[in-house]
């Protein structure tokens, strides 16, 4: 091993708190020895990915506060180091850490509003697509709607919820009271998407969420409205459909849509 | 990558219009380091900024804020594109996605330059997301030039290397930092990226004196000077660039003024952003020192 690459590993071993072998490395002086300098390197280590999450998880911070949300980060940077190039990437894996890790998992609020601020974070910078407008639809002639695809615009992603984490995130962002946790009666599902340069939220329903994973599977308009037989009677699907359609492209959703 | 309608500016000196003294590098003037916080008010106002610094790594995304702002920005102003996750003295092998994307980033901007930092920034597929420094040796400087020799031949272009700021000395370096960064640019033909502030920091830290490391510098390979605030904490700094630049360093930038001839020079800051006409202030001090030493006229092509 080169003397280079064996200087990299002990310091690493340093930042991720596994030895302070490095420090015999360091030269000490007076008034401001080895220690001391190395500490400098592992806290900016740790507070400059800390500050990463806060920026992507802002309502979570504010929800637990200062010095949990530091020690969550804590927790957090052992378990899923940076792999990425960008911190852009970092805080990805924070949703699931929340869910599975014993210390978080209890409060499932906590994963659950990660996993809305994440998902806002997507929609963000999610790729650039020619949106889809009303009037190009009208074009489409009637007898080829039942094989019309719909493919959606890259930074349109829905989450369901079964607590109330999306009043929680609202309140955190209007600075009104943050209400108690507490488990919906029915989980509630919501559509984000980026529409020009603005992120765009609002609830859907439990049919349009249908419709939404039947687009997203690949399924054409006709196979779209027998998804949606088990929320309408037959008769209805088509007129719920093409409603649906029209909303989506008035709203931006709509990337592309081709005809089989 | 799709980029449609954008206007790459002239405003660039070409090779028989340089500024006397300035060893016949190009000369960009007088910039600011681009950050989200005053995209709106740079599309809107234009503000007096010859030229803008990007960090890549905030543009290697698919869309969004991000490319939008970059993109039209890019239609006013000169753009360089400067990294923080190259690795240069890193030990992994240099990570070819970063480097597909740095590329592809470039074709988009066009930047006069692309910089990186002569530092290591991760070990075993963790990146640590900061600039860590590497042992002064002829091991260490053997790797470096090695590796940037690929990443030029990857880029098809010469790139700039930046000093960073350090807190503290391996026992295995036996060499200068000024002599290392020297040999690595020399080794390597590689230009380098001067940051003053980076300088007066180390120099405090570490205890020696600066205008030692400036009058080691070969002239003729610096292409860009950094100028930023940082944290005193008594007996040591911290490069934080979230504070205004200090008068040791403008006295600094002034004797480097004198060394090296008129030099590109950036302001950076990336926190407790002010108001954009503070930036501006400092900006046009930078302009003035410039303007004292040498024909304004010239400086400000």
């Amino acid at each position: 091993m080169s003397s280079l690459q064996d200087v990299q590993i002990a310091f690493k071993r340093y930042l991720f708190n596994e030895d302070n072998d490095i420090a015999s490395r360091i030269v000490n002086t007076p008034g401001f020895d080895s220690h001391q300098r190395l500490s400098i390197y592992g806290n900016a280590y740790r507070s400059r990915l800390i500050e990463a999450l806060s920026i992507d998880y802002s309502a979570l911070h504010n929800l637990l506060g200062n010095d949990e949300f530091h020690q969550l980060g804590l927790d957090y940077i052992e378990f899923y180091p940076s792999t990425y190039y960008s911190l852009r990437w970092f805080g990805q894996n924070l949703p699931h850490f929340l869910k599975t890790d014993e210390t978080y998992k209890n409060r499932v609020w906590l994963g659950e509003l990660a996993e809305f601020e994440w998902t806002f974070v997507n929609a963000f910078d999610a790729k650039d697509v020619k949106i889809v407008e009303i009037d190009d639809a009208a074009q489409i002639p009637p007898d080829s709607w039942p094989g019309l695809k719909i493919t959606l615009h890259p930074s349109v992603y829905w989450i369901t919820c079964s607590w109330n984490c999306f009043a929680i995130w609202k309140a955190i962002k209007n600075a009104s009271e943050i209400p108690v946790p507490q488990q919906l009666q029915d989980p509630v599902s919501f559509l984000i998407w980026r529409q020009g340069l603005d992120t765009r939220y609002r609830s859907i329903e439990p049919d349009e969420k249908v419709a939404l994973e039947a687009v997203q599977e690949g399924n054409n308009f006709a196979e779209l409205c027998e998804e949606l037989v088990v929320y309408l009677r037959p008769e209805e699907t088509a007129l719920r459909a093409a409603s649906l359609l029209k909303t989506w492209l008035a709203e931006g959703l709509v990337g592309e849509l081709s005809i089989e | 990558m799709d980029n449609p309608g954008k206007v790459i500016p002239s405003r660039r000196l070409s090779e028989d219009r340089q500024p006397p003294g300035s060893a016949g590098r190009p000369f960009l003037g007088y910039g600011l380091g681009l950050r989200p916080d005053y995209y709106e008010i740079i599309l809107a106002e234009k503000p007096d900024v010859d030229w803008f610094e990007v960090i890549s790594e905030n543009y290697m995304v698919e869309g969004g804020k991000p490319l939008y702002y970059l993109d039209r920005i890019r239609a006013d102003y000169p753009v360089v594109m400067h990294g923080v996750s190259l690795s240069i003295g890193g030990t992994d092998p240099l990570d070819s996605e970063y480097l597909c994307q740095l590329k592809l980033l470039a074709e988009r901007v066009e930047p006069e330059w692309i910089s990186d930092h002569l530092c290591w920034t991760g070990l075993g597929g963790n990146n640590f997301h900061d600039l860590m420094p590497l042992p002064y040796t002829e091991e260490a400087i053997k790797h470096v030039v090695a590796r940037v020799r690929q990443v030029q031949d990857y880029l098809g272009r010469q790139i700039l290397l930046e000093n960073v700021s350090s807190y503290l000395t391996y026992c295995d370096s036996n060499l200068t930092e000024w002599e290392f960064y020297t040999a690595v640019v020399e080794e390597a033909d590689c230009l380098m990226l001067f940051d003053i502030n980076n300088v007066y920091v180390s120099a405090i830290n570490h205890g020696f004196d600066p205008l030692e490391y400036l009058k080691f510098v070969p002239v003729e390979r610096v292409r860009q000077f950094h100028l930023a605030g940082h944290s005193d904490y008594g007996h040591y700094l911290i490069d934080t660039h979230d504070h205004p630049i200090v008068q040791p360093v403008w006295d600094l930038y002034t004797e480097a003024l004198a060394l090296f001839g008129p030099v590109s020079t950036l302001i950076e800051r990336d926190d407790c952003f002010p108001p954009i006409s503070e930036l501006l202030a400092e900006l046009n001090q930078a302009r003035t020192l410039g303007g004292s030493l040498f024909s304004d006229s010239l400086v400000r092509q």
